[in-house]
């Protein structure tokens, strides 16, 4: 199974474990700066530059209310890994469907040795 | 990083379920086409499948580690410069028969994350796996 071609410019983006942790916490909602420094501990300037790596590969949303930015995880790119994935295991298991059939149509023995058994009768 | 992992209880003993995993003739009757394949560490080979605008049409492998009737394992690489990913089936004997776990490894970034959190360990992140496909439906 392939992957799309937009897969990887995307979900590179998520290689470090502070953007994971921003996207874990955009998960359960929409959140600002000041939250998210709160929440997970980490600087505001990390927040802030992790913010705009993930806006940049399009998988986080900005919009401006009063003083305050907030953010939200753009469900478009995890969709399709999702649907990926889901995809890829429905494939295999219909791999392991049809393995199970070629098992009970085949004998436990291979072949040449069950010849070989015929041969050392008398 | 453990990305995605089935298990399959057979009637058949691991013996069998080893044929039916490395005999190519066997294998194209339940996956894909395999071309070169041989249970010797370091061969490389192929799996076809059809091929489509995202995909070329073929795997690359090559063979990591054959262990009859226990353990085959072979790396697997489906475009030029993509990630080089792992596959592996473990073959242990289970009541009457085999208990097979197929796995494939290695995946990176947010793939590899999504996998992890939505796919192999929902519990450890209920909060996140129960709001995340609402999300999915909702947003963009």
């Amino acid at each position: 199974m392939s992957r799309t071609a937009s897969d990887d410019s995307v979900f590179q983006a998520i290689a470090c474990p502070t953007r994971r942790e921003l996207i874990a916490r955009l998960a359960l909602g929409e959140s600002n700066v000041s939250a998210l420094v709160a929440s997970l501990s980490i600087s505001q300037s990390a927040v802030s530059q992790q913010l705009a790596v993930l806006k940049n590969a399009g998988l986080v949303g900005e919009r401006a209310e009063g003083r305050f930015r907030y953010y939200r995880l753009r469900a478009a790119p995890l969709a399709e890994v999702e649907l990926w994935v889901a995809r890829y295991r429905a494939y295999m298991e219909r791999q392991l469907d049809a393995l199970g059939r070629v098992l009970d149509a085949l004998p436990d023995e291979p072949k040449p040795a069950a010849r070989q058994k015929k041969k050392r009768r008398p | 990083m453990t990305d995605i992992r089935l298990t399959r209880d057979y009637p058949h003993p691991p013996a069998k379920l080893w044929r039916a995993l490395t005999d190519p003739a066997l294998i194209a009757r339940w996956g894909m086409r395999a071309e070169g394949f041989s249970t010797v560490v370091g061969t490389r080979f192929k799996f076809f499948g059809t091929p489509n605008p995202a995909w070329r049409g073929f795997i690359e492998c090559e063979l990591l580690e054959a262990r009859e009737p226990a353990l085959l394992r072979y790396s697997w690489l489906d475009k030029p410069g993509g990630t080089v990913t792992v596959v592996s089936w473990a073959l242990a004997p289970h009541a009457v028969g085999t208990r097979l776990t197929f796995e494939h490894l290695g995946f990176e970034g947010i793939s590899g994350f999504l996998l992890a959190q939505l796919v192999m360990k929902p519990g450890h992140h209920k909060r996140l796996f129960q709001v995340l496909p609402a999300l999915l439906a909702t947003l963009d």
